[in-house]
């Protein structure tokens, strides 16, 4: 397992190469950088400073070339808008998103691939058409309009949860994100609902399932351990390549309900005045993250599924 | 086994709910116990605080936090209007000499930086005549890359010579920096006395010493936090001002609170306060010691919803009335048009309208071979333009018709306003187009507009097009982001573009600035208007001091500019603010960062909101 391990993180080093390289040219070299930092009514001078100040002068090659190996390195340099180191800024940020977007995740995977596991079993009864109504409906509506409904509906109108709020204190800041987090796996679980339900209607056909029965193993068994358990290869898949999304947060659900997480910042570098080093820097933090987890997915499969050999 | 079955066999799940749920109800109404018997001020500011190094700020939210720990040397009298200038670190206005080349200032006596540990015995010390200029050279630090030379560019004798040859020693030589080599134009003439001289006469000069970017800091602070480890003086500010900076969580709030050594500052006078003020009651703290609240609590807030709501439960002292709240607020028919709703006002909460110095407008390229150039041809047709617009119709349909709609270039409120826009007069605009050679658009090409995608420019476009199209002008928009419009502008490749301009400072010659000859593109003159009677007449007013020879040559400028119809325009905005009842002496202000030390607010008393 451990020499899979290896050989398959290996295997990403030239697509992280090339990711890095790439995000690094585009981010500074086609995101109107110095265009957007300048003051309003800059000279020509101050701009050609601004390009020298930013390392935007001599050849384009051998620039960005520097600027890859850096970044690569993990060495992303500090923030155009925030003067601050940018791995500080996402180590900061990064652990206020996963507070708000992992719980989630968590949450509406297991309630997803409950209900799923509920709407398989009882496939085309009443209970299953709810729960698939319920599941459109999640996913026709707009995030935002959940959000803003229930934001006044529960935080404004009922004072049943904080309009808006963070703390650094974890006790303390569950208070503020209850209602996000409620929100986030609302919207979820219509997606993941679907998805989970087509996964365990296929394995409720399966012939293991008539064996299990016929032996006399209970319902409540058959489904929450032998169904489950063949399930897990996709329900492994979704989570983990759901997870380094968890750390680049919800832009929406931060700043709505006040979390000072990476996703608003990450969106204002992007929409604002372009802060090419904190793009970079995420990007490389969540391309990192996605090759890794892809190689524990793998692992995983083998953990779950005997039948998986890593070789 | 029915569904119920399986649900209740997981009930300890809808327990954890229960309990998550029971544990975010409680708290959601209580005030923070430590706010309990303290005047605590909660506002809001729209976007995230990058840091509050004056030399370092790069938006009105920095500066307005800024303001709260560091001083500049002047500021804006709360009260009166138009905004004037009045000293807050110098003991009186400076003495201008020797043909308006040079400054002479004094620092009162008596006023303290914070204690900070960056102190020995981490006792602030004395503010003296030398911290000024060290706060100045900062400035001329560009291996830092501070965001505002152009405040200093070209003003202050010997300050570009010296920046250039720091640069040079830092770049080349790779020496430090050295913030004591001198600058010819900075005189040091006693502990609190100093001298500036300019290059040529800058009448403008003082509203720059207002500005936050020039504000005060002591030097133990910058280089206490400047070493590693120690964050950077950025994010632990250093200076003289009202408050110190208690908290600051990225993203979310800043928390201050109150500097016990500010006594340099008081409200301003009674007689700066004019009927409303009286009215409102914002005179009776005149010439007292200020209001100042225990905390100040600035909430960063992107999104209009969570602001609003948090201000409708108490939370917040003043909001910005965001135009999807409008309706909700203010009466937007019938003969209470424009005021408070019955029920608002039944609250107790009062409306602020809050004229900016803006100057929004559509501007032709002078260098275009349709629309520009001084020829009767296309003087015509940009007449015939500005009297198709309707610019009365955009402020209704996208503003509530709460914007002011004026001619010419300079805004409401400052020395040589224009007055309202006339109505757009179609019968006018048709002959104009005749002489044009255009009748009837016939002839013309389509005209292109180049604007930067913003939330309803798209609509706000559609409205420009139809109006143009009642005389027969075809327009067709190309939307871009703001960098990129600004690269086209700068490289005159527009043909009519949509823009706005705040004002730096409350004088007109900021505005009238952009449409000089030798400020062409690349410079900020994006019409690239080059007419040498308005040049004369820019080069005599700008060294000239407030008067009333200076504001008629204002008036005649302006004129100009609206007879060559050089811009569609203009519109100014105005922001309405609703304070909540237990907030006192709100006149709020945009050009002014210092304002919330003014403000007062009672005690909290219980803990219920």
């Amino acid at each position: 397992m451990w020499s899979y391990a290896i050989k398959r993180t290996l295997s990403f080093i030239p697509v992280y190469l090339v990711v890095v390289s790439f995000i690094t040219f585009i981010a500074w070299e086609h995101m109107d950088v110095v265009d957007a930092w300048l003051p309003k009514n800059a000279t020509p001078t101050a701009r050609a400073e601004k390009m020298k100040e930013l390392g935007l002068t001599g050849n384009v090659l051998a620039r960005n070339y520097r600027k890859a190996i850096r970044s690569i390195q993990f060495d992303f340099g500090n923030s155009l808008a925030h003067r601050q180191p940018v791995s500080e800024i996402l180590i900061q940020r990064s652990w206020v998103s996963v507070f708000l977007t992992l719980p989630a995740l968590i949450l509406s995977t297991i309630f997803a691939v409950i209900i799923g596991l509920l709407s398989a079993v009882f496939r085309g009864r009443p209970f299953d058409r709810f729960l698939i109504v319920m599941a459109t409906l999640g996913m026709s509506v707009s995030f935002l309009v959940y959000i803003i409904v229930l934001q006044f509906l529960l935080a404004f109108k009922l004072q049943w949860f904080h309009i808006y709020g963070f703390d650094d204190n974890v006790l303390k800041s569950v208070q503020y994100l209850i209602l996000p987090i409620m929100i986030q796996v609302l919207v979820s679980m219509g997606y993941n609902t679907r998805f989970y339900r087509a996964v365990m209607v296929e394995e409720s056909t399966q012939n293991y399932i008539v064996t299990a029965y016929a032996k006399g193993v209970s319902r409540f068994h058959v489904i929450f351990v032998h169904m489950l358990r063949n399930a897990m290869i996709p329900i492994i898949t979704r989570f983990f390549i759901s997870l380094p999304f968890v750390f680049m947060g919800s832009f929406l659900l931060e700043v709505f309900f006040g979390v000072p997480g990476l996703g608003s910042i990450l969106l204002t570098s992007l929409t604002g005045k372009t802060d090419p080093p904190l793009i970079i820097g995420a990007t490389t933090i969540l391309c990192t993250l996605y090759l890794l987890l892809n190689v524990i997915t793998d692992i995983m499969y083998a953990v779950f599924d005997p039948r998986v050999r890593l070789n | 086994m029915s569904p119920t079955h399986v649900v209740l066999r997981c009930k300890w799940c809808l327990l954890l709910l229960a309990c998550f749920l029971l544990m975010s109800v409680s708290g959601c109404k209580r005030i923070k116990k430590e706010y309990i018997g303290k005047r605590v001020l909660r506002v809001i500011v729209r976007a995230d605080v990058g840091g509050m190094d004056p030399i370092f700020l790069d938006s009105q939210y920095d500066s307005a936090t800024s303001a709260q720990v560091i001083e500049p040397l002047l500021e804006y009298d709360y009260l009166k209007r138009p905004l004037s200038l009045r000293p807050l670190l110098l003991q009186k206005m400076p003495d201008v000499s020797n043909k308006g080349l040079t400054y002479t200032f004094q620092l009162k006596k008596g006023i303290y930086f914070h204690d900070d540990p960056c102190f020995p015995k981490g006792k602030g010390r004395e503010l003296v005549a030398k911290d000024v200029f060290y706060s100045f050279k900062r400035m001329a630090n560009r291996a830092v890359r501070p965001r505002g030379w152009w405040v200093f560019s070209k003003r202050i004798v010997g300050f570009d010579k010296y920046r250039s040859e720091q640069y040079e020693r830092v770049s080349k030589k790779k020496l430090p920096f050295d913030i004591d080599a001198p600058v010819e134009g900075f005189k040091l003439l006693d502990r609190y006395r100093f001298q500036i001289k300019l290059v040529k006469p800058f009448p403008q000069l003082l509203f720059l010493l207002a500005f936050q970017k020039t504000g005060i800091v002591p030097r133990e602070a910058v280089e206490y936090y400047g070493k590693q480890g120690r964050g950077s003086f950025s994010q632990h500010p250093v200076g003289t001002g009202p408050y110190t900076l208690k908290e600051w969580r990225k993203g979310l709030r800043l928390v201050f609170r109150r500097n016990p050594k500010y006594k340099h500052s008081f409200y301003p006078p009674a007689k700066s306060a004019n009927a409303k003020d009286k009215q409102e009651g914002r005179h009776l703290d005149a010439g007292k010691p200020l209001p100042m609240s225990d905390i100040l609590e600035v909430n960063i807030f992107q999104m209009d919803q969570p602001a609003w709501l948090k201000f409708r439960v108490g939370d917040l002292d003043y909001v910005q009335v965001a135009a999807e709240y409008w309706p909700g607020v203010f009466n937007v028919s019938g003969p209470k048009k424009g005021q408070l709703r019955d029920h608002i006002k039944k609250e107790g909460l009062r409306a602020y309208p809050v004229p900016l110095l803006d100057f929004i407008y559509h501007g032709f390229n002078f260098k275009d071979p349709i629309v520009g150039g001084y020829g009767k041809r296309a003087r015509y047709l940009r007449l015939a333009m500005a009297h198709a617009l309707d610019l009365y119709e955009r402020n209704r349909r996208f503003y509530n018709s709460k914007n002011v709609v004026y001619q010419g270039v300079i805004p409401p409120g400052l020395s040589g306003y224009g007055g309202p826009r006339p109505k757009p007069d179609l019968k006018k605009a048709r002959e104009y187009l005749v002489k044009a050679g255009y009748p009837e658009g016939k002839g013309l090409p389509p005209l292109t507009v180049s604007t930067s995608s913003s939330s309803n420019a798209k609509e706000q476009s559609e409205l420009f097009i139809r109006q143009m199209a009642r005389i027969g002008v075809r327009v067709r928009f190309e939307f871009m982001t703001f960098p990129q419009l600004s690269r086209k502008l700068r490289s005159a490749q527009t043909q009519i573009f949509s823009l706005a301009w705040g004002s730096d400072y409350p004088d007109a010659e900021n505005n009238l600035a952009l449409f000089w000859g030798p400020n062409s593109a690349p410079g900020s003159n994006s019409w690239n208007y080059n007419n040498p009677v308005y040049n004369k007449l820019y080069e005599k007013a700008r060294v000239m001091m407030p008067s009333p020879q200076r504001a008629k040559l204002y008036r005649r400028m302006n004129q100009i500019l609206i007879d060559d119809a050089v811009v569609l325009g203009s519109m100014a905005r105005t922001r309405s603010y609703l304070a909540n009842k237990r907030l006192k002496n709100l006149k709020p202000n945009e050009t002014m960062s210092t304002f919330w030390k003014y403000l007062r607010v009672p005690k909290f008393r219980s803990k219920r909101r």
